[in-house]
């Protein structure tokens, strides 16, 4: 029992290592071999001379079989972990349809342009308004655009006169009874303080607003081992109401 | 699904364009390319995402394989780049967001791999914590070994390495997992002991 990769890394004068008794029986082996015996039992991979080679040297060496437990029970932890892990792997399909990604990509470009939080988020969530994108070839409406840009209007003339503040407060409340403001996180995060001149010291913070969009399908945009950038699906599954 | 029933028709239909075949082929390797995502994908990294990222690959490229022999080797390459792209992305992506919000100033501590195990009471998780601190060369043949389907053989056709060099791979992985819980479990004890000798002072 022998391996290359084994027999590079130590002094091939080690097989000789192997004691072997009267009958020529196989009683002590050197590490590296031992395992790989070891392993092969666990395996399942052993052979006739392996079981023979394992019987002769746990009769002089009964510590190989806690040896055994104790690896078989690690193989065996990790499994598990590595099933529980991979659990979803039958769900991953191949996407369907063609691939071509160019209505996406005019659709990514509107979203960096307009998606503020959603542009700064490290994950980007793309959405789509109705058919499904890969096979969609027009681009977006005026109409989806309206949906996709915050009502900040300067056409307003109530917005106009506001102060931020105010024009703030606008959006929220207006935003909260459409539906598409879920509220602004209650922690602002301060990024930068500095003293002025008068006295006064500069805050500059961060105000985190949650908008809500209704979505038919959504998309990671992910890279390529090019850089190029490319749609990966999100996968939902619908809630099921339990009826008791 | 059995992935060693692959036969070199359904690759070829598959590179040829034949979507049934295809989708076979994808069923078949989806498990082992997962495995290898996994050897490979930074800790913080969504194997799902890398996953579906992988197989997006796979509609895209399929044609580019020259041959069927060189299928296996092919798609565990795009795994590895797809891991390692985005383990690169989420380091980015992290030190921006980290710069931006000023969190190195305000949580200098960072938690180390070595904090979360001992937060980690769970034996098996901290068994699986090991395996995946094992070297990629071990690593790798070691979790592809945890795949039922997979043998020796297979895990060498996979990884392009003899089947020799496979078995003592995972022999030896198993071999360091023990030696690296041995060494956790006495680091423990010794720290026990230092805190316990902290106690009575």
């Amino acid at each position: 029992m022998s391996t290359d990769e084994h027999n590079s890394s130590i002094d091939p004068n080690e097989k000789q290592v192997n004691k072997v008794n009267e009958t020529n029986e196989i009683i002590a082996l050197p590490g590296d071999e031992r395992d790989v015996l070891i392993s092969r039992v666990i395996d399942g991979a052993a052979s006739a001379q392996d079981w023979a080679t394992f019987r002769g040297v746990a009769a002089h060496d009964p510590s190989i079989w806690s040896e055994l437990g104790e690896t078989q029970s690690l193989h065996e932890s990790v499994s598990m972990s590595v099933a529980d892990e991979l659990g979803f792997v039958d769900q991953i399909e191949l996407p369907g349809g063609a691939m071509d990604d160019q209505p996406l990509r005019a659709r990514l470009d509107l979203v960096s342009r307009w998606g503020g939080w959603a542009a700064a988020a490290a994950i980007l969530l793309v959405w789509f308004f109705g058919s499904p994108m890969l096979n969609r070839q027009s681009d977006l409406s005026d109409g989806d655009q309206a949906n996709l840009i915050p009502n900040f209007g300067s056409s307003n003339p109530m917005l106009d006169k506001a102060r931020p503040d105010q024009a703030f407060g606008q959006y929220i409340a207006a935003g909260q009874q459409s539906g598409q403001v879920v509220g602004e996180m209650p922690e602002q995060i301060v990024i930068e303080t500095r003293p002025m001149p008068d006295g006064t010291i500069e805050v500059l913070y961060l105000r985190q607003i949650i908008e809500r969009q209704i979505i038919d399908h959504a998309y990671r945009e992910m890279r390529d081992e090019t850089g190029k950038i490319f749609p990966v699906p999100v996968r939902a599954n619908p809630i099921i109401e339990k009826s008791y | 699904m059995h992935e060693q029933g692959i036969s070199e028709s359904i690759i070829e239909s598959a590179i040829g364009g034949d979507r049934d075949a295809l989708n076979t082929l994808w069923q078949q390797s989806r498990r082992w390319v997962a495995a290898i995502l996994l050897a490979h994908k930074p800790r913080e990294t969504d194997l799902e995402d890398l996953l579906q990222v992988v197989a997006m690959q796979v509609c895209r490229k399929i044609s580019t394989v020259r041959e069927p022999k060189a299928f296996k080797s092919w798609l565990r390459t795009i795994a590895i780049n797809t891991a390692r792209e985005e383990g690169r992305k989420t380091s980015r992506r992290k030190r921006s967001m980290l710069k931006f919000v000023g969190i190195e100033q305000m949580n200098p501590k960072s938690v180390s791999p070595v904090d979360v195990l001992s937060e980690d009471s769970d034996e098996s998780k901290r068994i699986y914590q090991a395996a995946m601190s094992l070297p990629i060369g071990y690593r790798e043949p070691v979790l592809l070994r945890c795949l039922r389907s997979m043998s020796y053989q297979h895990i060498g056709e996979v990884l392009e390495l003899p089947e020799t060099t496979i078995e003592t791979r995972i022999a030896r992985g198993r071999r360091m997992l023990k030696e690296i819980l041995k060494q956790q479990d006495h680091q423990h004890d010794e720290s026990s002991s230092l805190r316990a000798i902290g106690g009575v002072r």
